[in-house]
């Protein structure tokens, strides 16, 4: 029926394989173009995915952290009240970084400093043991720019599995180096061998897929141990 | 009897704030310091202990494992900032699990609950019933705690937010329900007679019309609860 209507149209057979071609090729083209669409779609779900995921990703303050803290500013408040309020502005002001500036994309390497830096105080008052923290910051300009709470997540690590699990003579060692170009961090921390390596890998983790997702080609991770009992992790960023 | 207890916890602050809850009551005798499990595990081993204060997050050995390396285990009260182990303690048969950072009142409850079951222990040989009467627990009337003998209570009256605890010798008041009180006693030897009023059986000297006589005080009868008075009196 079809190509008695074309053979009326065209006349010639031959004018009616140009047709089957041109009407292939219009095909082709019309599902081209949907393809487009198709995939143009589902790369946008697929980006609202990773905001969200970057989102959860960006942990705020760890709950046992923070009662063990106010825990010990409980106890803190009748014996030395000046420190009690001393700990207290830190904590605040740790939860107040982590609750609005965690949310942006950016925030500057010293106010990330500066969180740092408050986590490992409360952290020191909290043992009976002695335990040594040493922090060296060398930053040419403390303006530059950082995801939020990204090295956290190693300086927790550092606690959780060395000082949390050491009985005496726990140690970190961070140093901090920053040019406008790049950030270079290492910390590095003893730890109990003995102790059974449960879920030391979900921080670690996190710290990975954010940077797949936000360094994407500009970091190194680089995980070593110069001793059997030290774990050394060292993250270098291009900015 | 006091109570001999040591504190497990890897934090000093954690030890201040118990010591100081505990030299608030009177018969809390304070044995150790241990700042890990492990050190609990060589106190124990030489000395015995009615209770335990313990942390669970410790180094080399956390507080549960610590917990199941004991053969025979005093009365433990877990204290930490791990909401999410509660019921795992439920399980090891701990007396009471606070959450840091605790009040006064519930580090007192907890306590509480240690003397009365410490209290039931040794009774294994003759009257247990009466053993377990001799049940004491702590109440806080205005800045002091006072010890109640169970025995010597004899009836309990609630005004408004406060109940009247009638004594043989004296009368304390503190802030509370009689709801809670009544959690707080063997419920075969105490008696609601009355929406305010609840009696020691064994005090009782007559009932009388809508009245109940002990020592030296009258107790009215509510008509909901002559029921139940009817029913005992049978």
């Amino acid at each position: 029926m079809l190509l008695v209507v074309f053979n009326d149209f065209f006349g010639k057979e031959e004018d009616y394989h140009i047709f089957i071609l041109l009407f292939f090729i219009s095909m082709m083209v019309w599902m081209i173009r949907w393809l487009i669409i198709q995939i143009k779609f589902i790369l946008r779900l697929k980006k609202d995915k990773t905001q969200a995921e970057l989102m959860h990703l960006k942990s705020q303050v760890n709950p046992h952290f923070f009662f063990n803290t106010l825990n010990n500013l409980y106890g803190l408040v009748e014996k030395d009240t000046a420190k009690a309020q001393e700990l207290i502005l830190k904590l605040s002001d740790m939860m107040r970084y982590s609750i609005y500036e965690g949310q942006n994309d950016w925030v500057t390497l010293a106010d990330e400093i500066t969180y740092l830096e408050n986590y490992m105080d409360l952290h020191k008052m909290r043992y009976h043991k002695e335990i040594t923290v040493r922090f060296d910051v060398d930053v040419e300009d403390s303006h530059v720019k950082i995801m939020p709470l990204l090295l956290i997540i190693m300086v927790e690590n550092a606690f959780k599995h060395g000082v949390e699990k050491l009985r005496k003579d726990a140690f970190v060692y961070i140093r901090l180096k920053a040019t406008s170009q790049n950030i270079d961090f290492e910390i590095e921390n003893n730890f109990d061998t003995e102790e059974q390596v449960g879920n030391q890998g979900i921080g670690l983790n996190n710290l990975k897929k954010r940077l797949e997702l936000v360094y994407l080609n500009k970091h190194e991770l680089e995980i070593s141990s110069k001793r059997a009992d030290i774990y050394t992790i060292r993250l270098r960023l291009t900015l | 009897m006091s109570i001999k207890y040591i504190i497990v916890d890897d934090e000093s602050v954690a030890h201040d704030i118990i010591k100081k809850y505990c030299s608030l009551l009177p018969n809390m005798q304070l044995m150790q310091h241990c700042y890990d499990a492990i050190e609990a595990i060589e106190y124990l081993s030489h000395n015995e202990v009615d209770l335990i204060f313990l942390d669970l997050n410790m180094p080399k050995l956390k507080g549960f494992e610590f917990l199941k390396t004991l053969s025979h285990s005093p009365k433990v009260i877990v204290t930490t900032a791990y909401k999410e182990h509660a019921l795992e303690g439920y399980e090891l048969n701990i007396v009471d699990y606070l959450l840091k950072p605790f009040s006064f009142e519930r580090f007192l409850k907890a306590v509480n609950k240690v003397r009365t079951d410490t209290q039931k222990v040794p009774s294994n040989t003759q009257s247990t019933v009466s053993d377990e009467k001799q049940g004491r627990f702590f109440l806080r009337s205005e800045n002091k705690y006072i010890q109640i003998v169970m025995d010597d209570i004899l009836f309990i009256e609630s005004s408004g937010n406060y109940i009247k605890i009638v004594l043989k010798e004296e009368i304390i008041t503190t802030r509370g329900k009689l709801a809670s009180m009544m959690e707080l006693m063997p419920i075969d030897s105490f008696l609601q007679v009355h929406r305010s009023f609840m009696v020691a059986q064994k005090h009782i000297k007559r009932i009388e019309g809508n009245q109940i006589f002990l020592d030296n005080y009258t107790v009215p009868i509510g008509k909901l609860f002559k029921v139940q008075l009817e029913r005992l009196l049978k």
